[in-house]
């Protein structure tokens, strides 16, 4: 390869399609999954609280690259085939739920208990609590946390280049390995990954500010 | 006439702490009484436990037919038969004024959207807030903010109300608009229970006054003990009350 | 590279661990003949041996030799694009058929995959420009030497010239360009990534001054496949005798295949 084409421009793009519909789907099983973890560190039952726990330390301890390791080739030991797609998916909505969840929990815990107290003494049901004072209230909280978690996601999606996806990181690392020109290659794979990730951050601050509609 | 609150004998320790050692009180329907003490002298836990917000550890509790001893509370039910307006307020910062009032009503009292808003700007003329219904808690002063919790109870028609310290969070020139809403309300029948530091207020509004010292109802009386306390600690309480 | 081997590493833990065979998942040389496809893995990005041509389709010696597998076998070749530290655990279970990729042969790797006979090999090599005098180790004494971090050169340099002055760089492309810029005088790495230096160096091209080590490459099939592995040994063997995978080699690699290769002498 003698130089940086629109060929090499057309298999960036390519490569960003595949991190843009990983993220995507990150985000959309892992926030459904995150919620479910949350509402199970929030249980009124202890072993529900303390199984949570343990799972959310377990995946956060395991390195994302390992999790898809585990998820790809582990279970194929055991005779079970997972296609790449799927692989990815699982092993990222395991990622995702288990710092998620965890983010989300220290909201509703940072919602003052008396906020409980007068929806409770309303005689509002827990659930209730929950849904219409405490939820909207934590939601505002974990805003910056929660979204400065996904745009790292998007950006941990690299590695799932280790089960065969070439994604935007491992498309440069493919077309710089042939041109030896690094600088060029990875500006242009770093631009479209902050293409990716501001317009999160801008969404983000849009969103705080809409949310404090009621507070100067 | 039955009471609609009894307290027997009423025991409550928080650790090795025994708050309460032992208090009896009864309330009539309509009456207004000010529980008046010193820091830690139990009157709050006393009040919270009449709503289930504490669980007591001997004696009996009686609100408006439920038992709070032992055993099972419908809470559902008390929550609605008692209200309860807090030191600090506890507004929905992310709710305007009228929707936190129209919040349980929807939810708890099932109302239609149309009785909603009917009741919420009732109770919201009541306190004299009607114009700041669409403003956000934050935009509201201390005692605004006070009276639209009071508002907020007020509007599931309790058969009861609390009132934990409510003015004692607030400056002194906006205490006065709060009392007045009080007053009004205890003109108006409603069965009130005011733990207050406000003496003259007490005096002049309650029909019932309970004084609590180290976690035991030491005098009560009509409004005139605080004028002519009979106990040694009651005189020194109001010595530096008044 | 150093990442791609702690997991690589890993990998091999995490299945010698699980010590189940999985012999089920493995096609064996009548069933790809019956499927009519030979799945080859190929490790993108490696220069000469497997990478992207100005069309961003693989070219190589590797992927030469498999495409010339595959029609030896009478069956259409699928490449299986993987990365480094995959190249093992992709094999082991079964994804691909064989492995193309540069795999050299190890005790280690031995244990949980079958290897052919060497097709090809790889050397570490120190390179510099011709006026530099280098013929061996002790000559590094005092001398900036350029290497990747944690690679095989990067043990063999540490190991015996730690009295030279040691440049480590993240990964080859930045060696290479470390080299070309004139940072480092020399370099302890393999060929193909000094004919990159070269293509930026006309004037002062780095040459091979020793041969470091020798790894002897493979090809890579799962445990359990008899009659795959019979024929792919006899395939090599074959092609060596009749000079066509020496051809390859040259054609990618601009220098000969190593003798030690060509006349099995290991």
């Amino acid at each position: 390869m003698d130089s940086f084409s629109l060929i090499q421009f057309e298999y960036m793009l390519k490569g960003l399609g595949w991190t843009i519909v990983l993220s995507l789907i990150s985000f959309a099983l892992g926030t459904v999954g995150g919620f479910g973890v949350m509402l199970a560190r929030v249980s009124r039952l202890r072993p529900v609280r303390l199984i949570a726990a343990l799972l959310i330390q377990i995946v956060q301890g395991i390195p994302l690259l390992v999790l898809l390791f585990i998820v790809f080739f582990g279970v194929s030991i055991f005779g079970i085939d997972v296609d790449p797609l799927a692989a990815a998916s699982v092993a990222l909505m395991l990622y995702v739920s288990a710092f998620l969840g965890d983010i989300w929990r220290g909201s509703i815990e940072s919602v003052q208990k008396t906020q409980w107290e007068a929806a409770e003494c309303l005689g509002l049901s827990r659930w209730q609590s929950m849904r219409l004072v405490i939820i909207p209230q934590a939601v505002k909280l974990s805003l910056p946390s929660t979204v400065g978690f996904l745009v790292q996601v998007v950006k941990s999606t690299s590695l799932a280049s280790v089960v065969g996806f070439v994604e935007l990181t491992r498309a440069g690392q493919i077309i710089n390995n042939s041109l030896f020109q690094p600088f060029l290659v990875f500006a242009l794979v770093g631009l479209f990954y902050f293409c990716l990730c501001y317009p999160l951050s801008r969404w983000s601050r849009a969103m705080e500010r809409k949310l404090n509609v009621g507070n100067r | 006439m039955s009471a609609i609150v009894k307290l027997q004998d009423v025991r409550k320790r928080f650790g090795d702490n025994e708050v309460l050692r032992g208090i009896s009180l009864e309330i009539n329907p309509g009456e207004v009484v000010a529980i008046i003490g010193a820091s830690g002298s139990g009157k709050s836990t006393a009040l919270r436990c009449m709503d289930h917000l504490e669980t007591i550890e001997g004696g009996s509790i009686e609100v408006c037919g439920h038992q709070l001893g032992a055993g099972k509370v419908d809470l559902h039910q008390l929550r609605r038969d008692v209200g309860i307006v807090f030191q600090s307020y506890n507004l929905f910062p992310h709710l305007t004024v009228r929707q936190n009032i129209m919040l349980a009503l929807k939810h708890v009292r099932k109302l239609s959207r149309g009785q909603c808003l009917e009741k919420a700007n009732r109770v919201l003329d009541k306190v004299g807030l009607g114009m700041k219904a669409d403003f956000y808690p934050e935009q509201l002063s201390g005692g605004q903010q006070q009276r639209v919790a009071i508002a907020r109870s007020l509007a599931m028609e309790p058969q009861v109300m609390l009132f934990d310290e409510v003015t004692s969070a607030l400056d002194p020139q906006l205490t006065g608009e709060v009392l007045k809403v009080i007053e009004d309300l205890a003109a108006g029948g409603m069965t009130m229970i005011l733990v207050t530091h406000e003496m003259a207020f007490a005096q002049r509004v309650a029909d019932k006054i309970v004084f609590m010292h180290q976690g035991l109802v030491w005098e009560t009386g009509g409004p005139e003990i605080l004028s002519e306390p009979r106990t040694v600690e009651l005189q020194q309480f109001v010595g530096t009350g008044l | 590279m150093k990442f791609s081997r702690t997991i690589e590493q890993l990998g091999l833990g995490i299945t010698l661990a699980a010590a189940l065979c999985t012999a089920g998942q493995a096609r064996d040389l009548d069933q790809i003949k019956q499927s009519g496809v030979l799945r080859v893995a190929i490790a993108m990005g490696v220069p000469m041996f497997s990478y992207a041509n100005a069309q961003m389709q693989p070219e190589g010696s590797d992927v030469s030799t498999a495409e010339l597998m595959a029609k030896d076998m009478g069956v259409k070749l699928q490449l299986v694009e993987i990365t480094n530290a995959a190249r093992v655990p992709t094999i082991q279970t079964g994804k691909a058929d064989v492995a193309v990729a540069n795999l050299s042969i190890t005790p280690e790797r031995a244990k949980v995959i079958d290897f052919s006979i060497p097709y090809a090999s790889l050397q570490t090599i120190v390179a510099a420009p011709k006026s530099v005098n280098i013929k061996g180790y002790a000559d590094l004494k005092g001398v900036t030497i350029g290497v990747t971090r944690a690679t095989v050169n990067d043990t063999d340099i540490s190991k015996n010239a730690s009295f030279a002055n040691i440049r480590r760089f993240e990964d080859d492309a930045t060696l290479v360009t470390a080299a070309a810029s004139g940072q480092v005088p020399v370099v302890s790495t393999q060929w193909p990534n000094v004919v990159e230096i070269n293509k930026k160096l006309k004037k002062t091209p780095f040459e091979t001054k020793f041969v470091e080590q020798e790894f002897m490459l493979g090809v890579a099939m799962t445990q359990g496949t008899p009659k795959l592995k019979a024929w792919t040994n006899k395939w090599i063997e074959t092609n060596l005798k009749n000079g066509k995978l020496e051809a390859i080699y040259k054609k990618y690699h601009g220098a000969d295949l190593s003798p030690l290769v060509v006349n099995q002498k290991f």
